[in-house]
């Protein structure tokens, strides 16, 4: 990724510069990204893509205001959309009822299907891990899904989530072992069996 | 590329390993290679590469794609956006909330009579293409534009205004209304370019530069002239050309045909521009209309009764809703209850 690095940072200072040729090709570069993590952040889609053009209408607006040299675009952008969205969350929530909170969590689905069928894990596995994965906190998920799906380096993950490298790892590995722990269990029998049955019932957001 | 330092790893530290998660997932001859060298080497790490294979898997996420013209559509519409946005920073565009009394002054004194035509087409349902603009506004608010010929609007409440971004001399003007809004028009010269058109749901409007209230809302579409001179043509159906002066309005109910003639103070339907809503012998049932409209809150009523209560001689001021709603409450001497759906308006 350190090319790509490369060119957007340099079509960032074209941009706070005034070049909508460049900007556009940042909107392009980055609206699927940015758009998956919304939906993460905010069930409401609708929402997830008029926030995503209000921001960057919003940036070239206020494009003199910008520091030229930001350090991770991919970052900025995600740390500036997630505001944005939870910003926008509360208020809709406010509109539509006042007594209902916005309810904030990470809602990233996990695809384990593709691992039974890969690996024809045996059933007692797959409901361990599916249990595992539903013990992530909000904040492990976050971190995972930057780092593994959108392949974001810790530094840049930190600045998005509001974590120190040493946290962030330690939250990442903590999240693994937890996984692994689980899938090891399947192996002892009838270890936790009854836990495990309870968290079973719990909804697979 | 060799991959010693897997030597002391455990399952967690080959999940956290990027070359790694590369092999399970985006595999090559290489990544193969790196690997196999090194299960042979080491057999024994062969349950925990096995592992944390399976852990890499389960953390893959699903994600439910847009389709890809959809993603063409929001670029184009982006594009436009960020077009206009760009054109509106060389107009200046520092419009005072009052400037519009300027305007309002010149189109008196320069005398600008203008024509309102109705249509009653079968394709009275122009749809804009999809590159546009749209000025949405939520409920509560109220937003005032500028459009591209400088005319003024000013969007009510729980409205949408769209129109195309570019405005050149050779094309009317034209716009989309879904709601409410005030227009204040400019005159244009040339030959297509002179004519204004809103286009609602039911109805095409037709403007030479003048001001007034355009509403288009489920139940009722309705123009109020506030300045000004207009004919409306009769459109197919109708005998008579109807005459507007300041003062008149035109309204077409929802399960009416022909569009009738009222006398009016049209300030009270123009006073949402100031966040005021007038109460003239209004009753709870038409307060109850607007606090859906504007508001957005469901509003039932306990017995048919109360509807009828009516409210007069004072305007309330709509911003917060909560207040707006308690002054009802005390000036009625009704009571309103809460729910999850909305309210519920009971007696006391």
């Amino acid at each position: 990724m350190y090319n790509a690095s490369l060119g957007e940072n340099l079509q960032w200072k074209q941009f706070v510069s005034g070049d909508e040729a460049s900007f556009t090709e940042l909107f392009k570069y980055f609206s699927k990204p940015l758009f998956n993590y919304g939906t993460k952040i905010v069930a409401d889609e609708e929402l997830v893509k008029e926030c995503l053009q209000e921001l960057f209408l919003t940036l070239w607006r206020t494009r003199t205001k910008l520091s030229v040299n930001v350090v991770s675009v991919q970052s900025y952008l995600f740390l500036s959309f997630k505001r944005m969205l939870l910003r926008k969350n509360r208020q809709a929530a406010k509109v539509i009822s006042l007594n209902r909170k916005a309810y904030e969590s990470f809602a990233v689905q996990y695809s384990i299907e593709q691992v039974l069928i890969e690996k024809e894990l045996m059933q007692e596995q797959e409901r361990l891990l599916v249990a595992a994965l539903q013990m992530l906190t909000d904040r492990q998920k976050e971190a995972i899904y930057l780092k593994f799906y959108h392949n974001m380096s810790y530094e840049e993950i930190g600045e998005i989530m509001g974590i120190n490298y040493q946290s962030l790892r330690s939250l990442v590995y903590k999240a693994i072992k937890l996984m692994h722990t689980h899938l090891v269990e399947s192996k002892s029998a009838g270890s936790k069996s009854s836990s495990i049955r309870i968290l079973l019932s719990l909804l697979f957001i | 590329m060799k991959a010693d330092y897997f030597l002391n790893y455990e399952a967690e530290d080959f999940v956290m390993d990027d070359t790694f998660r590369n092999w399970v997932l985006n595999p090559n001859y290489e990544l193969e290679t790196i690997v196999q060298q090194y299960l042979e080497a080491n057999p024994e790490q062969k349950k925990v590469v096995e592992d944390a294979r399976i852990i890499v898997l389960s953390l893959q996420v699903q994600e439910k794609l847009l389709p890809e013209k959809e993603w063409e559509e929001i670029y184009v519409s982006f594009q436009n956006k960020l077009n206009f946005a760009s054109r509106e920073e060389i107009k200046p565009t520092n419009r005072s909330i009052l400037s519009w009394r300027k305007y309002a002054a010149v189109a008196a004194v320069t005398g600008i009579i203008a024509t309102i035509l109705w249509f009653y087409t079968a394709d009275s349902k122009k749809q804009p293409n999809s590159q546009t603009y749209v000025y949405a506004t939520n409920f509560g608010e109220v937003k005032q534009v500028v459009l591209p010929d400088s005319s003024v609007v000013t969007i009510n409440a729980n409205s949408k205004l769209t129109l195309a971004p570019v405005w050149s001399d050779s094309t009317m003007r034209e716009v989309w209304l879904d709601g409410e809004a005030f227009f204040e028009v400019t005159k244009k010269p040339g030959n297509k370019s002179k004519d204004f058109f809103v286009h609602t749901e039911k109805l095409n409007i037709q403007v030479l530069g003048t001001s007034f209230d355009v509403k288009s809302r489920t139940e009722l579409t309705r123009v109020v002239l506030t300045e000004g001179k207009v004919k409306i043509q009769s459109p197919v159906n109708l005998h008579e050309d109807i005459m507007m002066l300041p003062g008149d309005a035109v309204e077409l109910k929802n399960k009416q045909k022909i569009p009738v003639k009222l006398a009016v103070r049209p300030e009270y339907f123009a006073a949402w521009r100031n966040k005021q809503f007038v109460l003239n012998n209004t009753s709870l049932k038409d307060i109850a209309l607007f606090i859906k409209e504007y508001y957005g809150t469901e509003v039932k009523f306990e017995t048919a009764a109360l509807e009828k209560i009516k409210l007069d001689g004072t305007s309330l001021p709509v911003e917060d809703e909560k207040i707006f709603l308690t002054v009802i409450e005390k000036a009625t001497g009704i009571k309103i209850e809460r729910t999850d759906k909305g309210i519920v308006i009971k007696s006391k």
